[in-house]
């Protein structure tokens, strides 16, 4: 670091480019799994409709009021979920006697299969399936499940079955297409994706997929077609982000990822610097709502146009002013614009360098500095 | 739609409980990141996640609109990681930089970033660690996620001037580990 000026500036510069690791895929589904599991206790609920809509008067007799509803209702909480504790053992025990029921052994099944108890939920997809054969649903999950205990073969059959009487069931088309690319055989993988996007064109799954196995045929211009179609209707998430990578990769750099506070945005620069046009205008929107959503922040758009300074000057102050339109008025963001007629040069994600001769960067800071320009 | 934050509370606490995903989506990263810097093990840092995530759900309600969520939850992480931490054993953990560091994402550095510039960033993520845990939590939530003094100030319980006070020390602490480091 022979070179670092130690001030407040510096640091809180470099504090700002952080590495920062991304959350587990599955994390997400794991604490939604729980939220749904959990009820607010009707002291929370009480509470909550209290403190959210209503501004407290004081009176004396309001408060005496108050007091009597709150004891009230915090003794009739605690009655209440005690009653409602009473009521699941009940259900449970319901649960059993409709064993014989197809519907009951699915749902069973299911429950237990969240819960990773594999083999058992197997059992009971297995008894729903025998109850009732027919049913796309049940022979479905019976595959998932022959799936989780490491049953490929008895998998594959479970879905063959059930698109051979249900030909348009996304789900086991889907799970087949899954099942062949793991297995390595990707051109089988592509034709059962193919079919998933002749009922479902939009299945993010079946476009991101479709494009690894591209990736593994080395066509990479079905790869790069497949990943940019993804991106055109999915933004947000972590499959997102890696599409982009996977483009980078390709020496792709149509999607770029753009830090806007703590988003991160995946943005079409192509598009984006396309003045005046409609796709110009989705991509502004999706800024728009990314720095609506990013209070303290000052937005940087550094534009580059390798061979006319005056039209990098040109896009840099429409996009401005295209973004401002789009923005909320009671939005007050301020935006810097620069511009410069040179190549932006950016990293593949294979190591190597490249020059973009038209492209855009943007990020933000935070504004409020109030502790930035001084010296420590 | 796309609604604010305190939009998707408000909606979570009528009954849509499938909109605390958008919040979670929003902000698992951050959190995620929080944990880690404390447990420095992903599994370890993905269950306290879960914890945190479900933690800020249960108390929605004590969410007033007038704050910024984003800190009011963030606040909530930190006591979590710090209740976790003080369960822990009691000598100070070693000083290292942690190993998702090599891997990070190429958009969270400017593409432009010179190696030199990437290794100040590695010497100031190594001296964040040297730091105690409410300094350096105070430190990335002013510069890392932009918050302002005084919502950094009403999520650890202090006064505005208290805060600046402290982010002073911070800096000062951040530059003599830098220092010492260089010399």
């Amino acid at each position: 670091m022979k070179n670092l000026q130690i001030d407040e500036n510096q640091i809180g510069e470099l504090l700002r480019r952080p590495p920062e690791q991304e959350a587990p895929v599955w994390l997400k589904q794991k604490i939604m799994k729980c939220v749904y599991e959990r009820e607010p206790s009707w002291y929370q609920r009480i509470m909550s409709w209290i403190f959210q809509r209503h501004t407290l008067q004081y009176s004396p007799a309001g408060l005496v009021s108050i007091l009597v509803i709150g004891c009230t209702v915090f003794w009739g909480g605690i009655q209440v979920e005690r009653h409602l504790l009473d009521g699941k053992s009940l259900q449970a025990i319901k649960i059993d006697t409709f064993a014989d029921n197809a519907r009951a052994n699915y749902l069973i099944g299911r429950g237990l299969l969240a819960g990773d108890q594999r083999e058992i939920a197997l059992s009971f997809f297995r008894k729903a399936v025998e109850l009732e054969p027919n049913s796309a649903e049940y022979v479905h999950w019976q595959g998932v499940a022959y799936w989780t205990v490491g049953n490929k073969e008895l998998e594959r059959q479970s879905y063959f079955q059930t698109v051979q009487d249900h030909p348009d069931f996304v789900p086991s088309l889907l799970y087949l297409g899954n099942s062949y690319l793991e297995s390595g055989s990707y051109s089988a993988a592509l034709q059962y994706y193919q079919r998933v996007l002749q009922n479902d064109q939009h299945n993010p799954e079946a476009l991101y997929n479709s494009a690894l196995a591209y990736q593994e045929l080395d066509n990479e211009p079905m790869e790069k077609q497949f990943l940019k179609h993804y991106l055109n209707l999915y933004r947000t998430g972590k499959w997102a982000y890696r599409a982009v990578d996977h483009l980078h990769r390709l020496d792709d750099f149509t999607y770029r990822i753009f830090r806007i506070g703590i988003h991160h945005l995946v943005l079409n620069v192509s598009d984006l610097l396309q003045i005046g046009s409609v796709v110009q205008k989705k991509e502004l929107e999706i800024l728009a709502d990314a720095v609506n959503r990013t209070p303290h922040q000052e937005l940087q758009i550094i534009v580059y146009n390798k061979e006319n300074k005056s039209e990098a000057k040109e896009t840099a102050l429409n996009l401005r002013n295209q973004l401002l339109d789009q923005m909320s008025s009671d939005n007050h963001v301020p935006i810097m614009v620069s511009w410069f007629d040179t190549a932006e040069t950016v990293n593949s994600g294979n190591g190597n360098s490249q020059e973009l001769s038209q492209s855009v960067l943007i990020f933000s800071n935070p504004t409020n500095a109030d502790q930035r320009g001084k010296s420590i | 739609m796309n609604y604010s934050d305190e939009e998707i509370v408000q909606k979570v606490l009528a009954g849509e409980k499938q909109l605390f995903g958008t919040l979670v989506d929003r902000y698992q990263q951050p959190v995620y990141n929080l944990m880690l810097r404390y447990t420095e093990k992903s599994d370890e840092a993905a269950d306290l996640t879960q914890e945190a995530f479900l933690r800020i759900f249960e108390r929605l309600w004590l969410f007033r609109a007038n704050k910024v969520f984003f800190s009011w939850m963030y606040s909530l992480a930190v006591n979590l990681a710090r209740d976790w931490s003080r369960k822990r054993i009691r000598h100070k953990a070693k000083i290292h930089i942690l190993q998702h560091e090599a891997a990070a994402r190429q958009d969270d550095e400017d593409e432009n970033a010179s190696i030199e510039i990437r290794q100040e960033v590695q010497q100031v993520q190594h001296a964040l660690m040297g730091l105690s845990s409410q300094t350096r939590e105070i430190l990335i939530l002013r510069y890392r996620h932009g918050c302002s003094v005084h919502d950094v100030a009403s999520s650890f319980n202090l006064s505005e001037s208290a805060m600046k006070m402290r982010i002073k020390r911070g800096l000062a602490q951040l530059r003599d580990i830098l220092l010492d480091k260089q010399s």
